[in-house]
Protein backbone atom coordinates (compact mmCIF):
# COMPACT_ATOMS: atom_id res chain seq x y z
CA UNK A 1 0.00 0.00 0.00
CA UNK A 2 2.75 2.44 0.96
CA UNK A 3 4.70 1.63 -2.19
CA UNK A 4 1.54 2.15 -4.26
CA UNK A 5 1.06 5.53 -2.70
CA UNK A 6 4.56 6.62 -3.67
CA UNK A 7 4.63 5.12 -7.18
CA UNK A 8 1.07 6.15 -8.13
CA UNK A 9 0.32 9.23 -6.03
CA UNK A 10 -2.66 10.58 -8.00
CA UNK A 11 -6.12 9.22 -7.20
CA UNK A 12 -8.34 8.78 -10.25
CA UNK A 13 -12.09 8.45 -10.51
CA UNK A 14 -13.10 7.09 -13.90
CA UNK A 15 -16.68 7.36 -15.12
CA UNK A 16 -17.14 4.48 -17.52
CA UNK A 17 -19.85 4.83 -20.11
CA UNK A 18 -22.20 1.85 -20.47
CA UNK A 19 -25.16 2.82 -22.65
CA UNK A 20 -26.91 5.64 -20.78
CA UNK A 21 -25.27 4.81 -17.45
CA UNK A 22 -22.04 6.10 -16.00
CA UNK A 23 -20.27 3.63 -13.73
CA UNK A 24 -17.58 5.06 -11.46
CA UNK A 25 -14.34 3.12 -11.04
CA UNK A 26 -11.37 3.99 -8.86
CA UNK A 27 -7.80 3.91 -10.00
CA UNK A 28 -4.38 5.35 -9.27
CA UNK A 29 -2.14 7.23 -11.65
CA UNK A 30 1.38 8.44 -12.09
CA UNK A 31 2.63 11.49 -14.00
CA UNK A 32 5.51 10.85 -16.35
CA UNK A 33 7.53 13.21 -18.51
CA UNK A 34 9.27 11.60 -21.42
CA UNK A 35 11.90 13.01 -23.76
CA UNK A 36 12.44 11.54 -27.22
CA UNK A 37 15.64 12.59 -28.95
CA UNK A 38 15.56 13.01 -32.71
CA UNK A 39 18.02 14.35 -35.25
CA UNK A 40 16.08 17.60 -35.47
CA UNK A 41 15.68 18.14 -31.76
CA UNK A 42 13.89 16.88 -28.70
CA UNK A 43 10.20 16.02 -28.34
CA UNK A 44 9.05 16.43 -24.79
CA UNK A 45 5.75 14.91 -23.74
CA UNK A 46 3.99 14.25 -20.48
CA UNK A 47 1.77 11.25 -19.83
CA UNK A 48 -0.62 9.99 -17.21
CA UNK A 49 -0.16 6.29 -16.54
CA UNK A 50 -3.25 4.60 -15.11
CA UNK A 51 -2.36 1.66 -12.88
CA UNK A 52 -5.38 -0.65 -13.13
CA UNK A 53 -6.40 0.32 -16.65
CA UNK A 54 -2.78 -0.14 -17.84
CA UNK A 55 -3.10 2.77 -20.24
CA UNK A 56 -0.78 5.66 -21.00
CA UNK A 57 -2.72 8.78 -21.99
CA UNK A 58 -1.53 12.30 -22.75
CA UNK A 59 -1.48 14.16 -19.45
CA UNK A 60 -4.46 16.50 -18.96
CA UNK A 61 -3.83 20.16 -18.20
CA UNK A 62 -2.97 21.11 -14.60
CA UNK A 63 -6.36 22.82 -14.19
CA UNK A 64 -8.08 19.39 -14.19
CA UNK A 65 -6.42 18.25 -10.97
CA UNK A 66 -8.20 18.77 -7.64
CA UNK A 67 -6.60 18.79 -4.20
CA UNK A 68 -8.90 17.05 -1.72
CA UNK A 69 -7.53 16.29 1.79
CA UNK A 70 -3.97 16.84 0.61
CA UNK A 71 -4.36 14.20 -2.12
CA UNK A 72 -4.44 14.96 -5.77
CA UNK A 73 -7.58 13.80 -7.59
CA UNK A 74 -8.47 13.68 -11.25
CA UNK A 75 -11.84 12.79 -12.76
CA UNK A 76 -11.98 11.14 -16.17
CA UNK A 77 -14.72 10.09 -18.55
CA UNK A 78 -13.94 6.86 -20.39
CA UNK A 79 -15.56 6.25 -23.76
CA UNK A 80 -13.51 3.32 -25.07
CA UNK A 81 -10.36 1.43 -24.18
CA UNK A 82 -7.98 4.30 -24.89
CA UNK A 83 -10.23 7.38 -24.89
CA UNK A 84 -10.31 9.36 -21.67
CA UNK A 85 -11.57 12.90 -21.26
CA UNK A 86 -10.91 14.93 -18.12
CA UNK A 87 -14.02 16.20 -16.33
CA UNK A 88 -14.15 19.63 -14.81
CA UNK A 89 -16.49 20.95 -12.13
CA UNK A 90 -17.26 24.63 -12.44
CA UNK A 91 -20.16 26.10 -10.48
CA UNK A 92 -23.22 23.94 -11.07
CA UNK A 93 -21.93 22.52 -14.33
CA UNK A 94 -20.11 19.24 -14.87
CA UNK A 95 -18.42 19.41 -18.23
CA UNK A 96 -16.01 17.51 -20.43
CA UNK A 97 -13.46 19.61 -22.20
CA UNK A 98 -12.35 18.34 -25.58
CA UNK A 99 -9.33 19.51 -27.50
CA UNK A 100 -10.26 20.72 -30.95
CA UNK A 101 -8.22 22.04 -33.86
CA UNK A 102 -9.78 25.10 -35.50
CA UNK A 103 -8.49 27.00 -38.49
CA UNK A 104 -8.29 30.78 -38.16
CA UNK A 105 -8.70 33.40 -40.91
CA UNK A 106 -5.11 33.00 -42.09
CA UNK A 107 -5.51 29.25 -42.38
CA UNK A 108 -3.34 28.38 -39.36
CA UNK A 109 -4.57 25.67 -37.02
CA UNK A 110 -5.21 26.66 -33.42
CA UNK A 111 -6.00 24.18 -30.67
CA UNK A 112 -8.93 25.22 -28.55
CA UNK A 113 -10.85 23.62 -25.71
CA UNK A 114 -14.49 22.87 -26.31
CA UNK A 115 -16.72 22.39 -23.28
CA UNK A 116 -19.46 19.77 -23.50
CA UNK A 117 -21.98 19.21 -20.68
CA UNK A 118 -21.73 15.67 -19.35
CA UNK A 119 -25.34 14.92 -18.44
CA UNK A 120 -26.85 16.25 -21.62
CA UNK A 121 -26.53 13.39 -24.05
CA UNK A 122 -27.29 15.58 -27.06
CA UNK A 123 -24.35 17.62 -28.24
CA UNK A 124 -24.79 20.44 -30.71
CA UNK A 125 -21.95 20.74 -33.16
CA UNK A 126 -20.77 23.89 -34.93
CA UNK A 127 -22.56 22.91 -38.14
CA UNK A 128 -25.87 22.51 -36.29
CA UNK A 129 -25.96 18.70 -36.24
CA UNK A 130 -26.99 16.85 -33.10
CA UNK A 131 -24.87 13.93 -31.99
CA UNK A 132 -25.12 11.56 -29.04
CA UNK A 133 -22.37 11.32 -26.45
CA UNK A 134 -21.07 7.89 -27.54
CA UNK A 135 -20.57 9.15 -31.09
CA UNK A 136 -18.11 11.68 -29.75
CA UNK A 137 -15.44 9.06 -30.48
CA UNK A 138 -15.70 9.87 -34.17
CA UNK A 139 -15.13 13.55 -33.45
CA UNK A 140 -12.24 13.17 -31.06
CA UNK A 141 -9.07 14.95 -32.00
CA UNK A 142 -5.72 13.38 -31.42
CA UNK A 143 -2.65 14.84 -29.92
CA UNK A 144 -0.33 14.93 -32.90
CA UNK A 145 2.80 15.47 -30.80
CA UNK A 146 1.91 12.38 -28.82
CA UNK A 147 1.52 10.44 -32.07
CA UNK A 148 4.88 11.60 -33.45
CA UNK A 149 6.83 10.82 -30.30
CA UNK A 150 5.21 7.38 -30.04
CA UNK A 151 6.03 6.68 -33.70
CA UNK A 152 9.68 7.65 -33.18
CA UNK A 153 9.79 5.43 -30.09
CA UNK A 154 8.32 2.64 -32.24
CA UNK A 155 11.04 3.13 -34.85
CA UNK A 156 13.74 2.84 -32.19
CA UNK A 157 12.08 -0.25 -30.76
CA UNK A 158 11.41 -2.01 -34.07
CA UNK A 159 14.77 -1.37 -35.69
CA UNK A 160 17.09 -1.51 -32.72
CA UNK A 161 20.35 -3.31 -33.29
CA UNK A 162 21.17 -6.22 -31.05
CA UNK A 163 23.58 -5.54 -28.22
CA UNK A 164 26.62 -7.55 -27.17
CA UNK A 165 24.73 -9.79 -24.73
CA UNK A 166 21.94 -10.47 -27.25
CA UNK A 167 24.49 -11.45 -29.90
CA UNK A 168 27.01 -13.43 -27.87
CA UNK A 169 25.23 -13.92 -24.54
CA UNK A 170 24.37 -17.57 -25.22
CA UNK A 171 27.94 -18.44 -26.15
CA UNK A 172 29.35 -16.67 -23.10
CA UNK A 173 26.92 -18.43 -20.75
CA UNK A 174 27.67 -21.80 -22.39
CA UNK A 175 31.42 -21.22 -22.08
CA UNK A 176 31.15 -20.23 -18.41
CA UNK A 177 28.95 -23.23 -17.61
CA UNK A 178 31.39 -25.49 -19.48
CA UNK A 179 34.37 -24.13 -17.52
CA UNK A 180 32.51 -24.57 -14.21
CA UNK A 181 31.56 -28.14 -15.17
CA UNK A 182 35.18 -28.97 -16.09
CA UNK A 183 36.34 -27.50 -12.80
CA UNK A 184 33.85 -29.56 -10.83
CA UNK A 185 34.83 -32.68 -12.79
CA UNK A 186 38.54 -32.05 -12.17
CA UNK A 187 38.00 -31.47 -8.45
CA UNK A 188 35.77 -34.52 -8.21
CA UNK A 189 38.27 -36.78 -10.02
CA UNK A 190 41.22 -35.57 -7.90
CA UNK A 191 39.24 -36.08 -4.70
CA UNK A 192 38.23 -39.57 -5.86
CA UNK A 193 41.88 -40.38 -6.64
CA UNK A 194 42.94 -39.19 -3.14
CA UNK A 195 40.22 -41.27 -1.52
CA UNK A 196 41.14 -44.44 -3.44
CA UNK A 197 44.81 -43.86 -2.64
CA UNK A 198 44.10 -43.70 1.10
CA UNK A 199 41.87 -46.77 0.83
CA UNK A 200 44.58 -48.77 -0.97
CA UNK A 201 47.14 -47.67 1.62
CA UNK A 202 44.83 -48.78 4.41
CA UNK A 203 44.24 -52.13 2.75
CA UNK A 204 48.00 -52.57 2.32
CA UNK A 205 48.50 -51.89 6.03
CA UNK A 206 45.76 -54.37 6.90
CA UNK A 207 47.33 -57.03 4.69
CA UNK A 208 50.76 -56.40 6.25
CA UNK A 209 49.34 -56.69 9.77
CA UNK A 210 47.61 -59.90 8.69
CA UNK A 211 51.01 -61.26 7.61
CA UNK A 212 52.47 -60.30 10.99
CA UNK A 213 49.59 -62.02 12.79
CA UNK A 214 50.10 -65.11 10.64
CA UNK A 215 53.81 -65.17 11.57
CA UNK A 216 52.99 -64.83 15.25
CA UNK A 217 50.44 -67.58 15.04
CA UNK A 218 52.89 -69.91 13.29
CA UNK A 219 55.49 -69.15 15.96
CA UNK A 220 53.03 -69.89 18.78
CA UNK A 221 52.10 -73.10 17.02
CA UNK A 222 55.79 -74.01 16.85
CA UNK A 223 56.21 -73.17 20.56
CA UNK A 224 53.32 -75.37 21.49
CA UNK A 225 54.64 -78.25 19.44
CA UNK A 226 58.13 -77.85 21.06
CA UNK A 227 59.97 -76.56 18.00
CA UNK A 228 62.55 -73.69 18.39
CA UNK A 229 61.13 -70.17 18.05
CA UNK A 230 62.90 -67.60 15.84
CA UNK A 231 63.23 -63.91 16.87
CA UNK A 232 60.74 -63.84 19.65
CA UNK A 233 60.24 -60.25 20.77
CA UNK A 234 59.38 -59.50 24.28
CA UNK A 235 56.14 -57.66 24.94
CA UNK A 236 56.56 -53.98 26.01
CA UNK A 237 55.01 -54.55 29.46
CA UNK B 1 -9.67 -18.73 -63.92
CA UNK B 2 -11.59 -18.66 -67.24
CA UNK B 3 -10.99 -15.85 -69.70
CA UNK B 4 -14.63 -14.71 -69.41
CA UNK B 5 -14.29 -14.41 -65.66
CA UNK B 6 -11.18 -12.32 -66.09
CA UNK B 7 -13.06 -9.97 -68.41
CA UNK B 8 -15.90 -9.74 -65.88
CA UNK B 9 -13.42 -8.75 -63.19
CA UNK B 10 -11.84 -6.21 -65.53
CA UNK B 11 -15.16 -4.38 -65.79
CA UNK B 12 -15.31 -3.78 -62.03
CA UNK B 13 -11.82 -2.50 -61.64
CA UNK B 14 -9.94 0.55 -62.71
CA UNK B 15 -6.56 0.04 -64.40
CA UNK B 16 -3.64 2.42 -64.15
CA UNK B 17 -0.79 1.63 -66.53
CA UNK B 18 2.75 1.84 -65.20
CA UNK B 19 4.65 1.58 -68.55
CA UNK B 20 6.97 -0.83 -66.91
CA UNK B 21 7.74 -4.40 -68.00
CA UNK B 22 9.53 -6.96 -65.87
CA UNK B 23 12.95 -8.25 -66.99
CA UNK B 24 12.79 -11.05 -69.55
CA UNK B 25 13.48 -14.69 -68.72
CA UNK B 26 16.83 -14.55 -70.49
CA UNK B 27 18.02 -11.91 -68.07
CA UNK B 28 19.13 -13.78 -64.98
CA UNK B 29 19.66 -10.47 -63.23
CA UNK B 30 16.09 -10.10 -61.95
CA UNK B 31 17.59 -9.23 -58.64
CA UNK B 32 18.21 -5.69 -59.90
CA UNK B 33 14.48 -5.31 -60.39
CA UNK B 34 14.16 -2.50 -57.89
CA UNK B 35 11.43 -0.71 -59.85
CA UNK B 36 8.92 -3.36 -58.87
CA UNK B 37 9.25 -2.31 -55.25
CA UNK B 38 8.50 1.28 -56.18
CA UNK B 39 5.32 0.33 -58.07
CA UNK B 40 4.27 -2.17 -55.43
CA UNK B 41 4.40 0.46 -52.68
CA UNK B 42 2.53 2.86 -54.92
CA UNK B 43 -0.18 0.29 -55.71
CA UNK B 44 -0.65 -0.53 -52.03
CA UNK B 45 -0.94 3.13 -51.07
CA UNK B 46 -3.52 3.66 -53.83
CA UNK B 47 -5.63 0.86 -52.35
CA UNK B 48 -4.99 -1.55 -55.20
CA UNK B 49 -2.55 -4.25 -56.25
CA UNK B 50 0.05 -4.89 -58.94
CA UNK B 51 -0.63 -7.36 -61.78
CA UNK B 52 0.54 -8.00 -65.34
CA UNK B 53 -1.61 -7.50 -68.43
CA UNK B 54 -1.54 -9.41 -71.71
CA UNK B 55 1.35 -7.26 -73.01
CA UNK B 56 3.42 -8.40 -69.99
CA UNK B 57 3.32 -4.90 -68.55
CA UNK B 58 2.70 -4.22 -64.91
CA UNK B 59 -0.68 -2.63 -64.19
CA UNK B 60 -2.04 -1.22 -60.96
CA UNK B 61 -5.54 -2.56 -60.48
CA UNK B 62 -7.91 -1.12 -57.93
CA UNK B 63 -11.64 -1.51 -57.35
CA UNK B 64 -13.72 1.32 -58.77
CA UNK B 65 -14.55 3.93 -56.15
CA UNK B 66 -11.97 2.61 -53.67
CA UNK B 67 -10.57 5.39 -51.52
CA UNK B 68 -6.82 5.32 -51.05
CA UNK B 69 -5.16 5.63 -47.65
CA UNK B 70 -4.04 9.17 -48.46
CA UNK B 71 -4.79 11.61 -51.25
CA UNK B 72 -2.90 11.77 -54.55
CA UNK B 73 -0.60 14.60 -53.39
CA UNK B 74 0.34 12.53 -50.39
CA UNK B 75 1.04 9.47 -52.52
CA UNK B 76 3.17 11.45 -54.98
CA UNK B 77 5.21 13.08 -52.23
CA UNK B 78 5.59 9.84 -50.28
CA UNK B 79 6.83 8.08 -53.38
CA UNK B 80 9.28 10.91 -54.03
CA UNK B 81 10.63 10.45 -50.51
CA UNK B 82 10.76 6.65 -50.78
CA UNK B 83 12.41 6.83 -54.20
CA UNK B 84 15.31 8.64 -52.59
CA UNK B 85 15.93 5.57 -50.45
CA UNK B 86 15.71 3.01 -53.31
CA UNK B 87 18.57 2.54 -55.75
CA UNK B 88 19.60 -0.04 -58.30
CA UNK B 89 22.98 -0.44 -56.63
CA UNK B 90 21.41 -1.63 -53.38
CA UNK B 91 21.29 -5.18 -54.74
CA UNK B 92 25.03 -5.13 -55.43
CA UNK B 93 26.08 -3.86 -52.04
CA UNK B 94 27.11 -5.89 -49.04
CA UNK B 95 25.17 -4.69 -46.03
CA UNK B 96 25.27 -5.97 -42.50
CA UNK B 97 22.13 -6.22 -40.39
CA UNK B 98 22.92 -3.18 -38.31
CA UNK B 99 23.20 -0.96 -41.38
CA UNK B 100 19.87 -2.25 -42.75
CA UNK B 101 18.18 -1.51 -39.43
CA UNK B 102 19.65 1.99 -39.40
CA UNK B 103 18.39 2.70 -42.93
CA UNK B 104 14.92 1.41 -42.05
CA UNK B 105 14.83 3.45 -38.87
CA UNK B 106 15.87 6.51 -40.85
CA UNK B 107 13.06 6.10 -43.37
CA UNK B 108 10.53 5.36 -40.61
CA UNK B 109 11.39 8.51 -38.64
CA UNK B 110 11.55 10.67 -41.77
CA UNK B 111 8.13 9.47 -42.90
CA UNK B 112 6.66 10.06 -39.43
CA UNK B 113 7.96 13.63 -39.39
CA UNK B 114 6.83 14.19 -42.97
CA UNK B 115 3.27 13.09 -42.16
CA UNK B 116 3.28 15.05 -38.92
CA UNK B 117 3.93 18.25 -40.85
CA UNK B 118 1.60 17.52 -43.78
CA UNK B 119 -1.15 15.52 -42.09
CA UNK B 120 -4.01 17.83 -43.05
CA UNK B 121 -2.67 18.44 -46.54
CA UNK B 122 -2.48 14.70 -47.27
CA UNK B 123 -5.95 14.03 -45.84
CA UNK B 124 -4.46 11.73 -43.21
CA UNK B 125 -5.34 10.77 -39.66
CA UNK B 126 -2.74 9.50 -37.17
CA UNK B 127 -4.01 5.90 -37.37
CA UNK B 128 -3.88 5.84 -41.14
CA UNK B 129 -0.47 7.55 -41.11
CA UNK B 130 0.87 4.79 -38.82
CA UNK B 131 -0.52 2.19 -41.23
CA UNK B 132 1.07 3.85 -44.28
CA UNK B 133 4.44 4.04 -42.52
CA UNK B 134 4.28 0.35 -41.64
CA UNK B 135 3.34 -0.67 -45.21
CA UNK B 136 6.22 1.31 -46.71
CA UNK B 137 8.80 0.23 -44.13
CA UNK B 138 7.89 -3.47 -44.29
CA UNK B 139 8.38 -3.58 -48.06
CA UNK B 140 11.53 -1.47 -47.85
CA UNK B 141 13.09 -3.70 -45.19
CA UNK B 142 12.35 -6.93 -47.06
CA UNK B 143 13.89 -5.43 -50.21
CA UNK B 144 17.03 -4.37 -48.34
CA UNK B 145 17.45 -7.77 -46.75
CA UNK B 146 18.25 -9.15 -50.23
CA UNK B 147 21.71 -7.64 -49.87
CA UNK B 148 22.33 -8.88 -46.33
CA UNK B 149 25.91 -10.10 -46.33
CA UNK B 150 26.04 -9.80 -50.15
CA UNK B 151 23.48 -12.58 -50.60
CA UNK B 152 22.19 -11.22 -53.92
CA UNK B 153 25.71 -11.26 -55.33
CA UNK B 154 26.05 -14.90 -54.27
CA UNK B 155 22.78 -15.69 -56.09
CA UNK B 156 24.07 -14.01 -59.24
CA UNK B 157 27.25 -16.08 -59.01
CA UNK B 158 25.20 -19.25 -58.59
CA UNK B 159 23.04 -18.56 -61.64
CA UNK B 160 26.15 -17.90 -63.74
CA UNK B 161 27.64 -21.22 -62.64
CA UNK B 162 24.42 -23.06 -63.56
CA UNK B 163 24.45 -21.49 -67.03
CA UNK B 164 28.10 -22.49 -67.50
CA UNK B 165 27.52 -26.09 -66.47
CA UNK B 166 24.54 -26.36 -68.80
CA UNK B 167 26.38 -24.96 -71.81
CA UNK B 168 29.64 -26.91 -71.45
CA UNK B 169 29.05 -30.72 -71.86
CA UNK B 170 30.84 -33.01 -69.41
CA UNK B 171 33.77 -35.12 -70.63
CA UNK B 172 33.20 -38.75 -69.81
CA UNK B 173 36.66 -40.28 -70.21
CA UNK B 174 39.29 -37.78 -69.11
CA UNK B 175 40.65 -36.03 -72.18
CA UNK B 176 38.08 -37.42 -74.65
Amino acid sequence: MILDFFSFPIKVVIFKKYGNVLKPAFDRARYERKIVKTQDGIIENSYLILKNEKVKIPAPHISFYYDIDNTRYIYLLQLDRHTFYPISFEGNKITVRIRKNVKDEKGNTITTWEEIPLFDSNIVLDDGNLIQLPSMIAYKTYNKEHWLSSEIENAFRLYRSRGFWEKYGNFVVLAVVGIILVMFFYVGVSKYADLTKTLVDGLKEVSQSMNVIADKLSQTAKAISGQPIENVTKPPF
Amino acid sequence: MMEEDFEAVEEDVEQISTTYTPPSKEEARWIFDYEKLYWEIRAKLMGGWLTQNKLNEYVIVKPKGATPLLNITGIEQTMALVNGFITKIQALTILDEERILTLCKDLYINLAKFYYINMEEFDLTPERASLVIRIVCNLFETNLRKSLGGRSMQIIGMTEKIIETKTTPKRRFGII
